[in-house]
């Protein structure tokens, strides 16, 4: 038995050796890279000063212009949105950014089961392991699971599922010139089935938590925060925006539904999926909600 | 006790020292068969750990086995033997049938009368199934089998017994291991060795890395496709398929992997479950590689009872379509995996009748009957994996009539999901040619270090480590 200890002992030292110098180089491409998705990320937690963020998930990513907003008002933005993520990654995000200044306004697109449905949270992290050590963010981590913070102490595991973005990003230096937006070019190829009745959505008590501290926090430092529901190309089921309305009208807070605009309703050249707009349906979305967001900024 | 969670990581070293230590000292003390009494105490609390009221279950089902094999090894009369061993099985098997199987049977006769007409006012149960309810339940069973058939006598020893169906590594999914194999094993005083702790970290880690990073890795690909199909081409429903199979396998085989590895450091050998089932020539073959557990106790217990090989060719085809029928059930209380284990039967019947179930082939030929079989395997995968049979056939018909279209890329899961298949492929290839080249048991340390450090650093690297359950975990 003493043997085998031993050797485990000495195999966990040459592991964290490893961990270590793999995981430093790791850490090096990542805050090196040249363009793509990684380098957004750095960009939004070192080096973004916009005075106007999108937030959400891929359909805030896909649906929101900035530069159609810069050419209409007074203000700078940048797209923060994130394929498969909400409120426990935004509410990271809006912890780096506004450790370093205060936006003018936040717009966020909500997607039920990102923002406060019932899933496994840990997914949600991917993006903010990077970023352990940013302000605000360790908490978000110990508020997932506090066996996460066990984990964090490998450098290797904070590159879980990424060496191939931290490898292709280092390599190749396409930036992204769109302010963070990504437009999907194409329409939709199936046009699927009306979907019948959701199920009623259960919520998170974690998600719900933090886009609470979000509408609290933006209040406090006079931050505009402004939930929206993009198009989809069905009718927006709006059973499940329930919770995020009863947040809203508690706290005051502006929720823009584009969710049922006519405008979009099964308008296949505007979609490149069914919950997808194409470049050119988030440019006529995006002009659309222009209007709303200067009555909602009092300009 | 999950095997790829954090939990196991602190806790099975704990076990392992607690196990050892205490037995070394409880044997000192003249307190005999101390190890034993730990390793009950520590597979009954871990499961507690998940439903301390389910251990009752676990308990009923060890009872009633128990007392009824002594009861019918006691029992000399031929027709009271059997009027026991049937009433002692039913009872055995009826926690499995209402857990598992009695909201399918409502629901399904519902169906069927809602065709007519006819509302059933029957409400379901829907309790949750208890962990390792089919792999320990069968497992008694079949001990309860093997002391009628007389290949074992009964145990009486209870605490010995009590081990035996729920002995920790293998209860939440297997292997069903034999009474004739375990409880020897049980039986006997077992000490520390260092090799064979060493061969069982080896699959320990070779287990995690089939079920983390290859398995969990292709999911994510699988699960993205699957939940809306119908968005996605047949070439993208075809590759998911793919991967689909390749996940249950990296699944099903790295936790059996992680089973025995575990079960030996504990000083147990268990059986092997899984022996590169995609090698194989004919579906006949396939179930002799495929969970071989599962498959020797459907031969043992229900082939063979019928009639097995030995009777006509239709009564031996009947057998087969029975047997798999049996496994299809088994595995879930779905329509769809009846159809699969039916599909399953229906292959094996076609190679009986056209003379092709051998497998000694070579070559070419050898290599496309194994592209054949992946394929029929693959194909009704689809069915288990679809949450109903409609489903199932509509994926089918996109595959046979849409394979063009564009393909769904996921980058990250296609790249690193068949980087870490292609692994298990050469080290897999290497195997079935026989070859003596081996990583983990290289006669050079440096080469079996390296080996055990760089799949350590690919688990950290490219595993899920989120909410990835086993899928066998669900039967």
């Amino acid at each position: 038995m003493k043997r085998l200890i031993y050797k485990t002992l000495l195999f966990i030292v040459i592991i964290m050796l490893a961990d270590f110098s793999i995981g430093n180089l790791l850490t090096y491409m990542q805050k090196n890279v040249k363009g793509g998705g990684v380098h957004d990320r750095n960009y939004i937690a070192n080096n973004a000063t916009e005075d106007i963020l999108i937030f959400g998930s891929s359909r805030a990513l896909h649906h929101y212009v900035p530069q159609i907003i810069e050419d209409s008002l007074p203000f700078s933005c940048y797209n923060c949105g994130a394929e498969a993520n909400g409120a426990i990654l935004m509410y990271g995000r809006y912890r780096q950014l506004t450790s370093r200044y205060t936006p003018k306004a936040i717009i966020y697109d909500i997607m039920p089961d990102y923002d406060y449905g019932i899933n496994d949270n840990l997914k949600y992290l991917s993006h903010l392991k990077d970023y352990y050590s940013h302000p605000g963010v360790r908490e978000i981590f110990n508020a997932v699971d506090k066996k996460e913070a066990i984990k964090m102490h490998s450098k290797l595991y904070r590159h879980n599922s990424k060496i191939i973005s931290i490898a292709s990003n280092f390599i190749l230096s396409r930036k992204n010139m769109h302010k963070g937006y990504m437009p999907l070019e194409g329409t939709m190829e199936i046009i699927p089935e009306k979907p019948s009745a959701n199920e009623p959505l259960h919520t998170d008590s974690l998600k719900i938590a933090f886009l609470e501290r979000l509408i609290k926090e933006c209040k406090q430092k006079e931050i505009k925060l402004i939930f929206t529901i993009s198009p989809s190309y069905y009718e927006t089921d709006m059973s499940q925006f329930a919770p995020i309305k009863e947040l809203c009208n508690r706290y005051g807070t502006a929720l823009l539904d584009y969710g049922s605009s006519p405008m979009f309703i099964e308008k296949r050249e505007y979609f490149k999926d069914s919950t997808h707009l194409n470049h050119e349906g988030a440019s006529l979305f995006t002009s659309a909600i222009i209007h709303e967001i200067k009555k909602a900024l009092a300009l | 006790m999950i095997f790829n969670s954090f939990q196991f990581l602190w806790l099975f070293p704990l076990i392992l020292i607690t196990y050892y230590g205490c037995s070394r000292l409880l044997n000192k003390k003249r307190i005999p068969k101390a190890s034993n009494y730990i390793l009950l105490a520590i597979s009954y609390l871990l499961y507690a750990q998940w439903n301390p009221a389910y251990t009752l279950i676990l308990l009923g089902v060890t009872l009633c086995t128990y007392l009824s094999a002594i009861i019918i090894e006691k029992q000399e009369a031929y027709g009271k033997k059997r009027y026991i061993i049937y009433s002692a099985a039913t009872l055995t098997l009826l926690p499995l049938i209402v857990f598992k199987y009695y909201d399918f049977i409502i629901g399904s006769f519902k169906e069927l009368f809602a065709h007519c007409g006819i509302t059933l006012g029957l409400q379901g149960l829907n309790w949750a199934i208890p962990l390792g309810l089919s792999f320990f339940t069968f497992q008694a069973v079949g001990y309860l089998w093997d002391v009628y058939y007389r290949k074992i006598k009964a145990e009486h020893n209870l605490a010995d017994y009590m081990l035996f169906v729920s002995f920790f590594p293998q209860i939440m999914s297997g292997p069903i291991s034999k009474a004739q194999s375990l409880l020897p094993q049980i039986k006997t005083e077992r000490t520390f060795d260092y090799e064979k702790s060493v061969q069982g970290l080896k699959w320990l880690l070779w287990g995690f890395f089939l079920k983390t990073v290859m398995a969990d890795r292709l999911g994510v690909y699988v699960d993205t496709v699957y939940s809306c199909y119908e968005l996605h081409s047949g070439l993208t429903c075809l590759v998911a398929s793919i991967f689909y199979s390749l996940q249950i396998y990296g699944d099903f085989a790295g936790y059996s992997l992680m089973a025995i590895g575990v079960g030996r450091m504990l000083g147990f050998d268990l059986i092997n479950n899984f022996n590169r089932p995609y090698f194989s020539a004919s579906i006949t073959e396939f179930w002799r590689r495929w969970h071989i557990s599962l498959s020797l106790w459907l031969k043992d217990y229900v082939y063979i009872p019928l009639g097995g090989s030995r009777c006509s060719k239709l009564k031996c085809y009947r057998n087969i379509f029975l047997t798999f029928l049996v496994s299809g059930i088994w595995h879930g209380a779905n329509w769809t995996f009846i159809l699969w284990g039916i599909l399953h039967g229906a292959f094996q019947i076609m190679e009986k009748a056209l003379n092709m179930q051998k497998d000694d082939c070579k070559g070419i030929v050898r290599a496309v009957r194994i592209l054949i079989t992946f394929m029929l395997v693959n194909f009704a995968w689809i069915f288990f994996r679809m949450p109903d049979i409609h489903s199932g056939l509509d994926v089918c018909r996109k595959i046979f009539t849409d394979i063009g279209g564009s393909f769904f890329v996921n980058a990250q899961s296609i790249v690193l999901g068949l980087f870490a298949a292609s692994i298990v492929f050469v080290k897999e290839c290497f195997e079935e040619s026989g070859s003596s080249f081996t990583l983990f048991n290289n006669r050079h340390t440096v080469v079996r270090w390296l080996s055990y450090t760089i799949t350590v650093i690919l688990i950290l690297l490219l595993g899920v480590f989120d909410s990835t359950q086993f899928i066998y975990v669900n039967f």
